[in-house]
Parts: C-alpha cells; sequence; structure tokens
C-alpha cells in the first residue's frame, strides 16, 4: 500500500473528530523544529468550512471494538491500514515545514488490546519528539482501558490529550459502544486533572460528544458538559451532528445531519464558558431543548424582558455580557472607554460594536436606540429571527481567541 | 497652504521626523511618503533629521512598549493616512498619557487602534495561510500578496519556528524578500535572489498528498463553501496551494464572463 492510500484511509477515518484546535500551550523551539502559539492558528478550511490546524489522523482504523455508530468498528468491511511510526513522523515533519499544520493529531482505533495500542502511540510520538526534535503541538488520543503509567507517559510527550465521551448518558454508551464504559474515561480525565502541569499536557484536554445518535435533550448534553468542565477542568467539549455512516436497528435513521442543533450547543457551550450562563438558566425540564430559530443567548434574553434594557454607562461586565451581540471584546472595550467619557450611540458605532441585536436591549445616557415603542418583545424576536437566518452559521469553527 | 511633511517611507525615518516636529512644535496637517502628488494648496516640506538616531532613542525611552506596538502595527498598514493619524495618535499620548486606550470616543486614537488590529489579524491569518516550497538547495522558500505590509511580523514568527532551516518570505506586491539564514533574518530587494528557481524533486510528491489530505478530511455531508470563504478569504488563494485549482478556476470564470462571448 502506498503512503498516499494509508493516509487516505487514515485521514477519512479520523475526520469526524471535530476537534482541531492548536491553542493553549507555549512550548518552546527546543533548538530542533517548530514551536506552539498560544492563540493557535488555523492553517487552512476544508471545504466544510471545518478548521485544518493540525494533521488529523489514526495510527490504525483497525478495531477490537465495534462500536454501532463508527466508521471503523469491527464488525464493518471497510479497507483497513496501519501506519508505521516512521511513516508518520516524516509526513509530519514534512508538512510543517512546509506550513501546511500546526503540529499533529493522534487517534487510534483499538488494536489487540488498549495496552498494546498506547505503547504504539507512545512510541511513535516519542520518536517525533526526541529523534526529529519536534516541538510543535501534539494532541493525542488517550485510550481508554490503558494503564495509568502508560496515560501518563503519553501526557508527558504531548499538549493536549483526549478521551471522547461520546455520548451523554452511560445508558446510550452501553447500547451502542458496549466495549466503552464511562468510568473509563472518567478515570483518563481525572488522571490528565491531577497531573498537569506546564510539561504535563500544557493546553489541558478536551472531549467530544455525539448529537442527534441517541434520544438525549440538550438538557441532558449541556448537563453533561457543565458537569465535565467543573469536575475535570476541560479546555473544550466539542459537539459533532451524528452522521449515519453504518446501518444499525439502534441507530436514528436521519437524513441530514442535525448541523443546527450542533451550532446552538455550541453557542451555548460558550455562554457557560464566557458568559457566566449556568445550564439551569439556559434550559429546564419544561423546556429541555433549544430554540432552533433563535440563539441561546437571545432565547434567554426574550425570555427575561424584565432584565432590559441595560444601561451602557452603569452595566456590570456580566450584565453587558447577557445583552444579545455583545461579547467579552465589545464589554471590555465598553468598560475600558466609558471610565472616561460617558458613551453615546454614536460613539459605541465608532469602537466597532455591532448594534444589529444590541439596540434592542441597550439605553445609552437613558435613550434608546430609536422610539420607544417598537421594543416590544414580540416585534424584537421577529427582528432576531430574520437576523439569525441571515447571518451565516459557523459552527464548530475555532475562534481561537477564547479557546 | 497646508504644511505636508514628507519622509522615505522607513519606520525610522518617519518615527526621527516625528520626533523633530514635536521638538520644534511645527504646525503639522498631514505627513507622508515622497510619491505624494502634490495638490494646489500644499507646501511640501522634506525636513532633514540630522540626529536621526537620537530620536529614536527618545521615542523608545518617551513612550511605552504596548504603545511602541501599536503605532508599529498601524504604520505596516496600508492605509494612505496612516502617519499623520498615528502623528495625532502621538499627540494625544502627551495628553492623557497612559489612559489614552481608553478614548476609544477620539477619532485618531479609534483609528490607530483598529489600524493596529487590523495588521495583526492579517499577520495572524499569513501564519497560518503563508505555504513553503522547498529548492533544490533545501531553502524553503513561501509567496505571499497581503494588503499590508506583514513581512516582518511573519518572518519574527518562522524565525523562532524553522531556526534549523534556510528559508525566504516574498512579498511578490511590495518585492521585498526576508531571508533567514538560520542566524539573521535579512531584507533584500529583488536583484539580490537569484531567479529560476528549481523544486526540490520530492516536492511534487509532498504537495500531492496535502492536497489530497485536504480533499479526505472534509465531511461532504457537512458541505458549506460559504463558510469555507469567510475564513479563508479568496484574496488569498492564489499563494495557498490547495486553493490554487479554485483560485484558477474562478478566475477563468471571470475572464469568461468578462469577455461577453467575444472568444467564440
Amino acid at each position: 500500500m502506498t503512503i498516499k492510500e494509508k493516509l487516505t484511509i487514515l485521514s477519512d477515518s479520523a475526520k469526524y473528530d471535530a476537534s482541531c484546535s492548536s491553542s493553549g500551550s507555549i512550548r518552546k523551539n527546543s533548538g530542533g523544529l517548530g514551536n506552539a502559539a498560544q492563540c493557535g492558528i488555523c492553517h487552512s478550511f476544508s471545504s466544510d468550512g471545518r478548521c485544518i490546524s493540525l494533521l488529523k489522523i489514526l495510527m490504525t482504523n483497525c478495531c477490537i471494538f465495534d462500536c454501532k455508530y463508527c466508521i471503523n468498528r469491527k464488525s464493518n468491511n471497510v479497507k483497513r491500514a496501519i501506519f508505521e511510526p516512521e511513516e508518520i513522523c516524516e509526513i509530519t515533519i514534512n508538512f510543517y515545514k512546509r506550513n501546511y499544520i500546526e503540529g499533529l493529531f493522534l487517534s487510534s482505533g483499538i488494536l489487540k488490546n488498549p495496552d498494546y495500542t498506547m505503547e504504539k502511540l507512545i512510541e511513535t510520538i516519542t520518536l517525533l519528539r526526541k529523534k526529529y526534535h519536534f516541538s510543535g503541538y501534539i494532541h493525542a488520543k488517550a485510550i481508554p482501558g490503558a494503564s495509568p503509567i502508560l496515560l501518563k507517559k503519553l501526557g508527558n510527550l504531548v499538549d493536549r490529550l483526549s478521551a471522547n465521551i461520546e455520548l451523554p448518558t452511560n445508558d446510550s454508551l452501553k447500547l451502542l459502544a458496549p466495549n466503552k464504559h464511562e468510568n473509563k474515561i472518567y478515570s483518563i480525565m481525572k488522571t490528565v486533572k491531577e497531573n498537569r502541569n506546564r510539561n504535563f499536557t500544557p493546553a489541558g484536554q478536551s472531549t467530544q460528544m455525539i448529537i442527534g445518535g441517541s434520544p438525549e435533550t440538550d438538557l441532558e448534553i449541556l448537563g453533561k458538559s457543565e458537569y465535565l468542565y467543573n469536575r475535570y477542568d476541560l479546555k473544550r467539549v466539542f459537539y459533532s451532528a451524528y452522521i449515519p455512516v453504518n446501518k444499525d436497528t439502534l441507530l436514528p435513521k436521519l437524513q441530514i445531519p442535525p448541523l443546527k442543533r450542533e451550532n446552538r450547543l455550541y453557542q451555548a457551550d460558550w455562554l457557560l464558558r464566557f458568559y457566566g450562563y449556568k445550564v439551569n438558566h439556559l434550559l429546564d425540564k419544561e423546556n429541555p431543548n433549544f430554540n432552533i430559530l433563535l440563539d441561546p443567548k437571545a432565547d434567554w434574553a426574550l425570555r427575561h424582558m424584565e432584565e432590559y434594557p441595560k444601561e451602557v454607562n452603569k452595566a456590570a461586565y456580566y450584565d453587558l455580557l447577557k445583552v444579545p451581540g455583545i461579547g467579552p471584546r465589545s464589554a471590555k472595550k465598553i468598560i475600558s472607554s466609558r471610565k472616561y467619557t460617558s458613551l453615546e450611540w454614536n460613539d459605541l458605532k465608532k469602537m466597532g460594536i455591532s448594534l444589529k441585536r444590541a439596540k434592542y436591549f441597550l439605553l445609552c445616557n437613558g435613550k434608546y436606540f430609536t422610539n420607544q415603542n417598537i421594543f416590544k418583545k414580540n416585534i424584537i424576536e421577529a427582528n432576531l429571527i430574520l437576523e439569525d437566518k441571515i447571518s451565516t452559521t459557523s459552527s464548530n469553527v475555532q475562534l481561537s481567541l477564547f479557546q | 497652504m497646508n504644511q505636508i511633511f514628507l519622509y522615505d517611507g522607513d519606520f525610522t525615518s518617519f518615527i526621527a521626523l516625528v520626533i523633530e516636529l514635536f521638538k520644534r512644535k511645527i504646525k503639522v496637517d498631514k505627513i507622508t511618503t515622497t510619491e505624494y502628488q502634490k495638490g494646489l494648496f500644499d507646501e511640501c516640506i522634506y525636513l532633514e533629521v540630522k540626529k536621526k538616531e537620537e530620536n529614536v532613542d527618545l521615542f523608545q525611552k518617551v513612550f511605552p512598549k504596548s504603545l511602541i506596538h501599536t503605532i508599529y502595527y498601524a504604520f505596516l498598514s496600508d492605509d494612505k493616512e496612516k502617519e499623520t493619524t498615528i502623528y495625532q495618535f502621538m499627540q494625544k499620548y502627551f495628553i492623557y498619557k497612559n489612559q489614552v486606550f481608553h478614548y476609544r470616543t477620539i477619532d485618531c486614537i479609534n483609528r490607530v487602534i483598529r489600524l493596529a488590529r487590523k495588521v495583526g489579524s492579517e499577520a495572524h491569518k499569513l501564519k497560518g495561510f503563508l505555504r513553503f516550497k522547498e529548492l533544490d538547495n533545501k531553502i524553503y522558500y513561501g509567496v505571499i500578496n497581503p494588503t499590508n505590509n506583514v513581512i516582518e511580523i511573519l518572518a519574527k514568527h518562522f524565525q523562532r519556528r524553522l531556526r534549523n532551516e534556510y528559508w525566504i518570505i516574498h512579498d511578490e506586491k511590495r518585492s521585498i524578500y526576508a531571508f533567514y539564514n538560520k542566524k539573521e533574518i535579512m531584507y533584500v530587494k529583488e536583484e539580490q535572489i537569484p531567479r529560476n528557481l528549481i523544486l526540490n524533486q520530492k516536492e511534487e510528491f509532498i504537495e500531492d498528498l496535502w492536497k489530497n489530505y485536504f480533499k479526505t478530511i472534509a465531511i461532504k455531508e457537512r458541505k458549506n463553501l460559504r463558510c469555507q470563504q469567510n475564513f479563508m478569504p479568496k484574496k488569498y488563494w492564489k499563494n495557498i496551494i490547495e486553493m490554487e485549482d479554485n483560485y484558477e478556476e474562478s478566475n477563468s470564470r471571470k475572464r469568461v464572463m468578462g469577455s461577453n462571448g467575444t472568444n467564440s
């Protein structure tokens, strides 16, 4: 099999992993090749609009597991390939020197057993770090069930580790991924959390959940994310709209992947991490799913009209963040500028703060943006929904600034 | 008459000139390069600064690092009024001191911050989009056509990253080359670089491998070309090898449309 054929098979089977971020590490060039960039760098964007930052491949797509949703499951009749450690290093180095990539994202199917697979991953990455003197970004998958000693070895070589939780509840996991156990994933997360320092996974850990492959609500999914963020200090939870690659009676028959739902979950995830929201603010048992027509923040605002409008010149940082259209950057600009002058609508425009959505929820020195009479819930809602439809949806693209 | 001060386009000359103007307390209407087309009511002055270095030293002493960084980035912008705006911005610094960044409602302050941001953002994009090709003499050669003059920012980035390689970054638009010899970066003009660059034998193989990876990694059920173009603007496609085909395609389409059927 040629290198090109191998790369095709092993990147094709790695593409469903959403994570491609290369941020959060400050690894320096140790005299060889490469370094990490704190803010992460996107090198290209594929035709699905997703960022390409890392060379994302499997070491092998051979797997002893039989997860129902996975293209590489044991029972599938697909072409299999295995990369030799040297081959992975050669491709990574050649791509890196030409500035195609920021580093390597190495994952793998389970070969023989978890320990054996993990050892092979460690061998490959050790070669890359020690023989090829590569100091660029490396993200590796931790293999559930492998020994903690191996996990610690791997953690000392890479910038980020991840173990995918895959499904939001243990019941779904049992049903669809009979060889995976929630506890094994948690034990990886715990080890990473406890050992993390500037040499051990400096960029932290992440995980991924499949959206729409099992019956859970957004409340359950986001609740799981919140739990993981709090309990294991995860950097990111990625959401991946379920794409049917296998036929199985246990799997839903979807025609198109639930991309809009995935988009809403990412928006809500941002609200948890940077805007000070809690899951139980956003969703509850009566409303367990997000409004597909409106982003979670605007939706929340419309259900809490009594909290608005907020006065630009007085509102606290987290109150400004509750205004649709105002993010951390704009809020900081406002706070910094209003120290010395009182801000008018015109000033906000000049400072480059987008008012398309914010204008409905703000007052500048007691003044509405236009006529106060149009500030009715139903009018605003109609306008915001229209706005949302027009704006491009770019769900899981890396926003490097906040990672 | 408008008093217009000219300089040669170099950052150091610009700084030396501005400091000189501050020292002599001269009225300034505009600062621009010697390429300026003189208007009817313009008086163009080429002020010779004798103690250039002294002025630059003074600049570094008077202004804090963060301000120098912002001024430098704003200066790399392709904005036509940048010099005058930066000059006004520096005047404001004497009034507001370290609080100057808070006064975003003052036009020249806001504009300098935005220019600097634009430059920083383009440089960041090109840190990702720049593509090197390996030549047969082991030099890595990359071409860019940036809107702003970001070559120095990129060169510093790759000096840290590819410090054990020889490389050249070529700004085609401005005919500037940054050449790195494993020790330092040198900026050279067109004539000093040999023509007829020969690619390394394995270059075609690696490029093909990458282009193939680029296609494979996309999920076809999620196809979203508009999103792709939002993040990777068309103006950069010409120099991004995996987008070259799309670039030529969109150009030839333009040509056909422009020729209005006369090619039949």
